[in-house]
């Protein structure tokens, strides 16, 4: 009877080795590091912008900062020659609602009955640019960056 | 003992646990397709789909029911990606939870999901139903992973070819970084050429540097100029040593005579003048300030011979045929004392004064160092008569995206063993992967290592159909023959200018045009005489000393050449159009960016003189769509009407430095 026995009990130790070392094989290597992503997170981390806001960014550095200065403080190269000055985005983005900022951008600020110094870009940007561009003024807007910026998922 | 009864009831026994474990499996394979995944997702998404639409929108609504499949035939994908994704192509569903979210962007617009699926440009396993086996998160044996968004930019480059493609910033700055780096000299890559690569011929190197210059720079060319485009090899120390002398050998091409230079009276100061003067700065740095299309000129005095220098600016390509560098008409007298102003204000002051005369070397050494100089292929670059390369030193990267990687690969570094780390890795430190690796260390930050990453990734087998691939054809080389090509050749117009998209880019106006652009007679004033027509642009067009007779041809050949004809309209505006055009100028705030006289800005081209200067055609042309012009230009299109674009034109035609109270 033991002998009976010992021959499906071996069948199935063997099933279960196998079943367990598959199962080893199948899930991923214990934590390993992951130094091309770790870039992109520090990256984000860092600046604590969106992707919406990172291409703003970009667009803002192409056609804004040469009057509003790279961080919007108004102090771009050009803002001396004119009058009146850029505002401080800091201060004067809190003051209105995001349609305003898009009607400024879209139709320059003349289109709100200021001076026309701050030209319309509607014709230039398509309207996906113009929604980055605001999402990258509230930004800086924002009066800090935030102390936790939101953690990647981790990978399973 | 076995009586002869029991065999059949066995056997009955044996048929019935048969029986059912058969029963088992097929009611297990039953359940498992009724309490699929995708069932249970499906049913969730029709209970938000009741929330979130109104029971008209419900009506018209496909039913969600089933396993739904986009076939891109001529790839031959299937993907099930919407089986689970219900929403994506639904703005109603854009708070909706993943894995119903409204697709984000307008990418959907530009890329129908009916036309190009998902993984096309997501990655991942397409005919899977469930989140594990779509490979969302990286599984084993599917090389293709949903590729996380921070790297989705690699798949765009699959199809996009073209070496700056829209809104794939991160893609098209790895490339760039690949162009510059010159990978294409060592390794074969698709998209990029050798002309691309810069780098100085050294057939007749042994007459221009010193060689305590050599040593230093071959030791590490980043330590003697940060942004070097030159990597480092490593080398050993008397690697170095035999390379110098290889390298000091060369002198095949003897320079142009400078005994008769009488040194003692160069007037360096007067050199620094004419360096000014010439706008040498506007492609060469010194301490910060300058362009970067020619070398950095901050200690040059004590990296090259006084004698080689007096000959290269007398003639730069009678030993570098290639170079970017254009051949100033310059006074013997003037290049004398701007070679003295670059050797003896210009120094390294911890660097021997005086060079060690060209003399003997051991024969023994140089060919040493043309061994060392031929095994880590510094022929890939400097392009070297007879030692020209006939293979790539490094292995090709034609379809580096699609290579698998194992973990042996990363020798004991504790990464993730996937394809883009390892790249990473290696391009960052290339000898930590391998001892051994002669590819040269390029000190890529981060960033600039990821982008590069992102660029390779997307070099992937090229089995896609043609019409599945964008791509910008190479422009060809645009080469004109006769006395204008001669000027051209001389003045390297094409250094910084482009003809039908061949030339440099350091220049934002291409030459294809610029006959209906500009008057005649503004050309030929220009040329002799350049100035800064974008006050703040330090980049300015170089003073050539170009004789009256030269700037006649090339005004000649740009205005009968470089035309195009729909800018050529007569123009005859009404006679109160150019008081209406100075209104309208004043109305849109032109002034924010222009100067006109003293008053403006300078973000614009300066506008006094654009009676003189521009053609009416093109003042209109450009003004009523520069976008289509100039794509991302500063200059904003204000939609003007047809009159309203005339009265401005007729406006600034009237414009003049003699009425701005200036000199002509």
């Amino acid at each position: 009877m033991t002998r009976c026995l010992r021959l499906p009990l071996r069948v199935a130790l063997g099933l279960a080795v196998a079943v367990a070392l598959g199962g080893c094989g199948r899930g991923r290597p214990a934590k390993r590091s992951e130094p091309l992503m770790d870039v992109f997170r520090k990256q984000a981390q860092e600046e604590g912008l969106t992707r919406a806001q990172t291409e703003g960014k970009r667009l803002f550095g192409q056609y804004c900062v040469t009057c509003h200065g790279d961080a919007g403080g108004g102090d771009g190269q050009n803002a001396y020659n004119l009058d009146p000055k850029p505002p401080v985005f800091q201060t004067s983005l809190t003051t209105h609602p995001r349609t305003y900022w898009r009607q400024i951008i879209e139709g320059g600020t003349a289109s709100v009955g200021r001076s026309p110094l701050c030209p319309p870009w509607g014709h230039n940007l398509t309207a996906s640019q113009i929604d980055e561009l605001v999402a990258y003024l509230d930004a800086l807007a924002r009066p800090a960056p935030p102390t936790q910026p939101s953690a990647p998922a981790p990978k399973s | 003992m076995r009586t002869p009864q029991t065999a059949p009831s066995r056997m009955h026994l044996a048929f019935a646990v048969l029986g059912l474990a058969f029963l088992g499996i097929f009611s297990w394979v039953f359940m498992q397709e009724f309490f699929a995944e995708w069932r249970t997702t499906q049913a969730q998404f029709r209970a938000i789909e009741g929330q979130v639409k109104d029971p008209h929108a419900l009506s018209l609504a496909p039913p969600a029911d089933g396993i739904r499949q986009i076939w891109l035939r001529d790839i031959d994908r299937v993907d099930r990606c919407t089986t689970c994704h219900l929403g994506v192509d639904d703005d109603a569903f854009v708070k909706a939870p993943q894995p119903f979210t409204t697709h984000s962007g307008t990418w959907l617009k530009t890329h129908p999901p009916d036309r190009f699926g998902c993984t096309v440009c997501h990655g991942g396993q397409g005919e899977a139903t469930d989140y594990r086996d779509a490979a969302h998160q990286p599984i084993p044996h599917w090389s293709d992973p949903i590729r996380p968004r921070e790297l989705i930019e690699a798949n765009c480059g699959t199809c996009h070819r073209e070496r700056e493609p829209k809104e794939a910033f991160l893609l098209a700055a790895g490339r760039a970084r690949i162009a510059e780096a010159g990978c294409i000299a060592c390794h074969d890559l698709p998209g990029f050429s050798l002309d691309e690569v810069q780098a100085p011929r050294l057939e007749s190197v042994g007459y221009k540097v010193r060689p305590d210059w050599l040593r230093k720079w071959l030791a590490d060319p980043k330590a003697y100029l940060p942004q070097a485009r030159m990597p480092n090899f490593r080398l050993e120390p008397d690697e170095i040593q035999d390379l110098t002398a290889f390298l000091l050998s060369q002198r095949q091409t003897t320079p142009l005579d400078a005994s008769g230079v009488d040194w003692s009276k160069a007037d360096a100061d007067h050199g620094r003048a004419v360096f000014g003067e010439a706008r040498c700065v506007s492609c060469h740095m010194i301490d910060g300030r300058g362009g970067t299309l020619g070398p950095e000129l901050t200690t040059v005095g004590s990296k090259v011979r006084r004698d080689w220098l007096y000959s290269f600016l007398e003639d730069p390509m009678h030993d570098q045929p290639d170079t970017r560098m254009l051949r100033y008409r310059l006074a013997d007298n003037d290049i004398r004392d701007l070679v003295a102003y670059l050797t003896e204000d210009l120094v390294d002051p911890d660097a021997a004064t005086t060079p060690p005369a060209v003399g003997f070397l051991d024969p023994k050494q140089v060919e040493a160092g043309k061994q060392t100089f031929i095994k880590h292929g510094c022929f890939s670059c400097h392009r070297f008569g007879n030692l020209a390369s006939t293979a790539k030193i490094g292995p090709s990267l034609m379809a580096i995206g699609d290579r698998t990687v194992e973990p042996s690969d990363f020798r004991g570094e504790s990464a993730d063993p996937t394809l883009e780390n390892y790249l990473y890795l290696k391009l960052r430190e290339p000898d930590k992967l391998a001892e051994d690796s002669r590819m040269p260390t390029f000190n890529f930050t981060e960033q600039e290592a990821a982008t590069v990453v992102v660029a390779l990734l997307s070099t992937r087998k090229a089995d896609l159909p043609a019409s599945r691939v964008t791509d910008a054809p190479a422009p060809k080389p645009y080469r004109p023959q006769g006395a204008f090509g001669a000027l051209v050749s001389r003045y390297r117009c094409l250094s910084c200018h482009q003809v039908n998209g061949w030339g440099g880019t350091l220049s934002t106006v291409p030459l294809d045009r610029i006959g209906s652009q500009l008057q005649y007679a503004h050309i030929v004033a220009y040329l002799q005489q350049p100035y800064a027509i974008r006050v703040s642009v330090e980049a300015r067009m170089p003073h050539f000393g170009m004789t009256a007779d030269e700037a006649r041809t090339i005004a000649d050949y740009f205005s009968s050449v470089f035309v195009d004809d729909a800018l050529e309209k007569p123009f005859a505006p009404a006679p109160d159009a150019a008081r209406r055009g100075a209104a309208l100028y004043t109305k849109l705030g032109c002034r924010g960016c222009h100067i006109i006289g003293q008053t403006g800005g300078y973000v614009g081209p300066d506008l006094s003189d654009t009676g003189h200067r521009l053609k009416p055609g093109w003042i209109q042309a450009w003004l009523a769509a520069p976008e289509k012009w100039k794509p991302g230009t500063l200059q904003p299109d204000y939609g003007l009407k047809p009159e309203e674009v005339q009265d401005l034109t007729a406006y600034l035609m009237t414009l003049s430095r003699t009425a701005a109270g200036r000199t002509p």
